[in-house]
């Protein structure tokens, strides 16, 4: 029982990294972007292809996962900055799949679906974290540090940049910032946050496969965001642990495994459309998400005249 | 050589299956400019109504697909009833659209997952027949799919061309306000668009079933590369969702000329994509209207 609930805790704290990363984008940028993912998955290989193939310790590892994810997303984001709203969207989208397909194919490089296997745990100067108890450990730790340096962002004033570039990037420019060069370095921050989580995680789980980081656990990340409260950091972390309890209720509640996995996913959606109908500022969330649109912005006149 | 036509014969009917999603998911978009990802969803699920009307009813293919065609509509419709005009009626940001969309997606896949299983299932009775076009040794399927893809891009073409529906969808299209004022209910057209958008899809999940199968995530896919197309095709255009999915299937034929099978989503997708950054607007498309 008491490994059984480390489990769940474990997995909670990893994907708590990944919505608290998330959110920085999302939540305080306004970036909807499903690839998050996908950052998650070139963490975990990157990392895990060091430790085994290089030797890394398991921190030097940690920081090649953080720099092959944000690199990549620097990459991408490059031209990709220039993309607002649905085409960051489509962007994010194909970038997803186009990294599934390369973690499938490149077989000389991750082994297809086979996976990675024999993954080490993390170890520091020699010693191994090898026990539930010190795996969790360690995913705090890493989680602590994220979680800090989000904090950091978001409580500076670079953070209030980072709202306004959500609220109103045509002031952000009119002020004489950047809107590009924002969403370029917020978007590599929170990938270069995926893919320590990336690594954390294959270290955790000793094996990766491609199939651990299609759309659906980008899908699960934006639940656990939106659910804890986007723009609050601290909401979505809450977000992790609640989706993560949701799987081990339904097993508790004497669900067959076969009907979990789909049951599982269509919980998460409902709570999802649940938030987006009835509170769209999440558990934790103060501001409203819903805020001054000007009526401009909505294509019909629900705003100003309510048809019939 | 030879390879090289077979290879490209095989582009022309990928492409022209994405035409037809393309057009589908591009008749919603470009009217309503919702992101309507739970279309992947509608469109799996016509693939399975046919396989029921023709595996438990007994009906022919034309009229199981008919049937199809029915449930799709009605299913697109409820989309936008029961989900979209309620988030449109409270002026809901753009965030809020996706994640609503997107949770629809993955609800209406898992029902389909529960009741069907993962397993792709299809109606196909062993090979399909090859006809000999010329110097050519053309598959049966291929000839139905590029048959599926020109159907369904005469049927918009003269929807639009043709029929008052078409007119004030293109208004909607050009200026939403400006429609509304002369006086085009936006509500029902909204709801028209979801229904014919819908209904175009069921060719696509009939020739699934006889080619890869139909399976839950099947609407998924088709979905990624039919937005791609309507991307590249380009925003604004209601035809541009089929030349887009047209280019998608010639480009993914190239992928797989210059390299192999395995690469081929990967290198169309990241073409497309390289493309829509080079020129936002697509290959026809009148921009993305500023908010």
């Amino acid at each position: 029982m008491e490994a059984y609930i480390l489990a769940v805790l474990a997995m909670a704290g990893i994907y708590a990294m990944l919505a608290v990363s998330y959110d920085l984008a999302f939540g305080y940028a306004g970036l909807f972007s499903v690839a998050h993912g996908a950052f998650f998955g070139i963490g975990a290989y990157a990392g895990a292809l060091s430790m085994l193939n290089l030797g890394l310790p398991f921190p030097l590892a940690l920081l090649a996962g953080a720099a092959a994810a944000g690199l990549v997303a620097a990459a991408i984001a490059l031209p990709a900055s220039r993309l607002e709203g649905d085409y960051l969207i489509v962007g994010s989208l194909a970038f997803a799949v186009i990294c599934h397909e390369l973690m499938l194919n490149l077989t000389e490089v991750t082994r297809g679906p086979m996976g990675i296997p024999g993954i080490p745990p993390p170890s520091l100067f020699g010693f191994d974290f090898d026990t539930p108890w010190l795996q969790l450990l360690v995913i705090l730790a890493v989680l602590a540090v994220i979680g800090l340096v989000a904090w950091r962002i978001a409580a500076s004033p670079y953070g209030r940049v980072l709202r306004a570039l959500k609220d109103d990037p045509t002031a952000l420019e009119a002020a004489g910032k950047s809107v590009r060069r924002r969403k370029l370095e917020i978007l590599t921050v929170s990938a270069a946050m995926a893919g320590a989580a990336g690594v954390t995680y294959a270290s955790y789980v000793a094996f990766i496969d491609p199939e651990s980081f299609i759309a659906r656990t980008s899908f699960v990340i934006i639940v656990a965001t939106v659910l804890g409260g986007a723009g609050t950091l601290w909401g979505p972390a809450i977000g992790a642990l609640v989706i993560w309890c949701v799987p081990e209720a339904l097993r508790f509640a004497g669900i067959p495994a076969t009907l979990r996995g789909p049951l599982n996913e269509i919980v998460y959606a409902a709570l999802l459309i649940l938030i987006v109908m009835l509170r769209p500022e999440g558990i934790a969330g103060r501001r409203r998400l819903r805020t001054r649109t000007e009526t401009g912005t909505t294509t019909t006149a629900s705003t100003t005249t309510p048809a019939n | 050589m030879d390879l090289a036509l077979q290879l490209l014969l095989q582009g022309v009917g990928s492409g022209a299956i994405y035409a037809v999603v393309g057009l589908s998911f591009g008749l919603i978009f470009n009217t309503t400019r919702v992101f309507h990802f739970a279309h992947g969803a509608i469109l799996t699920l016509g693939g399975y109504t046919i396989l029921l009307g023709v595996q438990e009813l007994g009906a022919p293919l034309p009229l199981a697909m008919l049937g199809a065609a029915g449930v799709a509509a009605i299913a697109g419709m409820a989309c936008e009833i029961l989900l979209y005009r309620p988030l449109r009626r409270r002026g809901a940001p753009p965030l809020l659209w996706f994640l609503a969309s997107f949770a629809l997606l993955v609800i209406l896949q898992n029902i389909l997952l529960l009741i069907f299983g993962g397993v792709p299932l299809s109606l196909s009775s062993g090979a399909m027949g090859r006809v000999a076009l010329g110097p050519l040794n053309v598959s049966e399927l291929v000839l139905w799919k590029v048959a599926a893809g020109i159907a369904a891009t005469l049927t918009i073409a003269w929807v639009l061309v043709g029929t008052r529906l078409g007119k004030e969808l293109r208004a909607v299209v050009s200026n939403p306000e400006m429609a509304r004022i002369a006086g085009i209910d936006l509500d029902r057209r909204y709801l028209h668009a979801y229904a014919l958008g819908s209904a175009l899809t069921v060719p696509v999940g009939a020739i699934a079933l006889f080619d890869q199968g139909v399976s839950p995530d099947l609407g998924e896919t088709q979905l990624l590369i039919a937005t791609v197309a309507v991307f590249a095709g380009g925003i604004g255009s209601y035809l541009g969702g089929a030349l887009g999915g047209l280019v998608l299937g010639l480009v993914g034929a190239v992928a797989v000329y210059v390299t192999n099978a395995s690469f081929q989503t990967t290198l169309a997708l990241a073409a497309m994509t390289a493309f829509l950054l080079l020129r936002p607007n697509g290959l026809l498309g009148i921009g993305l209207r500023r908010a």
